[in-house]
């Protein structure tokens, strides 16, 4: 069983969780997400797991870190869980980015909670590479926390008049399109966006999806997406996809 | 302690003991490696198979509600062919009871896809899926009506030699009429209950959840109408059932089995957590023991007024 460390409040709604967990911070990448069971034991309600990608990993110490929104009844319950509590972990699942590119000039480019992912890949390839990271939200307060945290770091919103103003894809634009290679995260039609910029200007990178999730292990098929090569399970085949594979049709 | 027996018969099949696996939660019998052994279970039934490949229905494909979950699935699948190709190997490995799972859109359909299936020595049952909510134009219109359950069931028992399982759609009036023209056909097990046909609604959004619309309602929420139905079935149609329908844990099999069930499957359960059989078959143990029942047949029916 793991254990909760750490459970606060670091923007409007939006928590950090830390957890023990030593098997799945062994093993996790950059990338990877986690199914957790939100409910106490012997209660069938909210029934689902809910997955969270990992936004962070010490290795040294054995614990993972999700940062979470409260959307529904799930992370509300999450939000309420105190320390030292156990937590019902699978994970952890999915491919992770592909994280052995050195020497590169790359981009990382979060929408919204779409930034989460991008911090444990920072870290994981900071040291051998030159990366810039472009983050968006609507408003400064959802990305404060994340500004603190990245060196090299520019921002962009959309009502509020601190960074950029705009979306981090005009962010994008405004930066230029001269690096190798990117990652992206954050909502669809921000991945959808980025996917024709990236046909009109030869753009090389991969995006990790967020689909509705049943099982996060690959037997429902509740959470598959069209791809160029027929439909591709998020939690199991993905969620890291490569830019140019997904369609993006709903 | 030791001296437990849970094997058991389900119809013609000897089953090492009574926990199954329902089709379209454990793939096709290798997914969940990682978490849990096929091996463990009775018998595994596989994902549902249609004679052309499958794309399956629009995103959102679920939704959760009240102790259950909603899905539309669409039963996305390679298709016969590419099963017989590409899956069937895999199997080989698996040392359990192997249940093929098999949907269709006509009574032809279903007679077709048994004689493939009938050629392929490892899979050693094959459940008929008369019950899908989630495809159009087939699926549950056969589970509704006895006169096609009594066609479909009859077709695949002429082109399929080993025991033919029935799966029950839930969404009918009398469930016992069902199973009755499932056995007079020959069907030798039924399988209860498929999904209840439900759905939800965004009420900030003002809209449908499913892209479907529709979808079939699975989980805990569900369990006390499977249970209601085994049990009318086991007290009125001498006919092997296997019950499913909201299995969480030992407790639950164990209802079902005393309603008169001969097997249990586990469905939603394997979606939360992978290695529920495990600690199912584990609570079944507990209760053999702390009830002083040394085999699975003393529980059989043994509520059943």
């Amino acid at each position: 069983m793991y254990y909760i460390i750490d459970n606060k409040i670091i923007g409007p709604d939006y928590y950090k969780m830390d957890i023990k967990a030593v098997d799945i911070a062994q093993k996790a990448n950059p990338g990877q997400f986690i199914q957790i069971k939100v409910n106490s034991k012997n209660t069938y309600d909210p029934l689902l797991r809910r997955p969270f990608s990992l936004f962070d990993v010490d290795k040294d110490n054995g614990i993972i870190k999700i940062i979470y929104r409260i959307v529904g009844r799930g992370t509300k319950i999450m939000s309420e869980i105190e320390i030292d509590n156990n937590i019902d972990i699978l994970g952890p699942l999915g491919n992770g980015f592909n994280i052995n590119l050195t020497n590169k000039d790359i981009i990382l480019i979060g929408g919204g909670m779409g930034i989460v992912p991008l911090f444990y890949l920072y870290k994981s390839m900071q040291k051998n590479n030159n990366i810039k990271v472009l983050i968006g939200a609507k408003d400064f307060e959802e990305i404060e926390y994340f500004t603190k945290i990245f060196s090299d770091l520019k921002y962009a919103t959309e009502s509020n008049n601190k960074g950029y103003r705009g979306t981090v894809l005009d962010l994008l634009l405004d930066y230029g399109y001269d690096f190798d290679y990117f990652y992206a995260c954050g909502p669809n039609n921000m991945l959808k966006s980025l996917q024709e910029i990236s046909n009109k200007n030869k753009l090389n990178g991969e995006i990790s999806l967020e689909k509705r999730m049943g099982c996060g292990t690959g037997v429902c098929l509740s959470c598959v997406s069209k791809t160029i090569n027929g439909n591709r399970r998020v939690c199991k085949d993905g969620p890291i996809f490569s830019i140019g594979e997904v369609i993006f049709d709903e | 302690m030791n001296d437990l027996d849970l094997s058991t018969k389900l119809g013609p099949l000897s089953l090492k003991n009574p926990l199954l696996t329902a089709s379209g939660t454990f793939g096709y019998g290798h997914e969940l490696d990682q978490f849990i052994s096929p091996d463990i279970f009775g018998a595994i039934t596989l994902k549902g198979i249609t004679i052309k490949p499958t794309q399956g229905n629009p995103s959102p494909r679920i939704v959760e509600t009240a102790s259950g979950i909603i899905n539309s699935i669409g039963l996305e699948n390679p298709g016969i062919d590419k099963f017989l190709t590409e899956k069937i190997e895999d199997l080989s490995d698996i040392n359990t009871v192997i249940i093929a799972n098999i949907s269709g859109h006509t009574v032809d359909d279903f007679a077709y896809l048994a004689e493939k299936i009938s050629k392929v020595d490892i899979i050693s049952a094959i459940e008929i899926n008369v019950s899908c909510p989630n495809i159009a134009g087939g699926g549950m219109i056969f589970g509704t009506d006895s006169e096609l359950i009594y066609q479909v069931s009859k077709k695949a028992k002429n082109n399929y030699q080993g025991p033919v399982i029935i799966k029950l759609s839930p969404n009918v009036t009398d469930i016992v009429e069902m199973a009755m023209a499932a056995k007079e056909a020959g069907s030798d097990i039924v399988s209860l209950i498929n999904t209840l046909l439900g759905m939800a609604i965004d009420a900030e959004k003002m809209k449908v959840v499913l892209g479907n619309t529709f979808g079939g309602l699975s989980g805990p929420a569900i369990k006390p109408v499977a249970l209601r139905m085994v049990y009318q079935v086991a007290s009125k149609v001498d006919i092997p059932i296997i019950a499913m329908g909201g299995v969480m844990n030992g407790k639950d099999a164990i209802e079902f089995l005393l309603a008169g069930a001969d097997a249990v499957a586990i469905g939603t359960a394997n979606l939360i957590d992978p290695k529920s059989g495990e600690m199912i078959l584990n609570e079944i143990k507990d209760y053999m023991n702390r009830k002083d029942f040394k085999n699975i047949d003393d529980i059989k029916g043994k509520a059943i007024k």
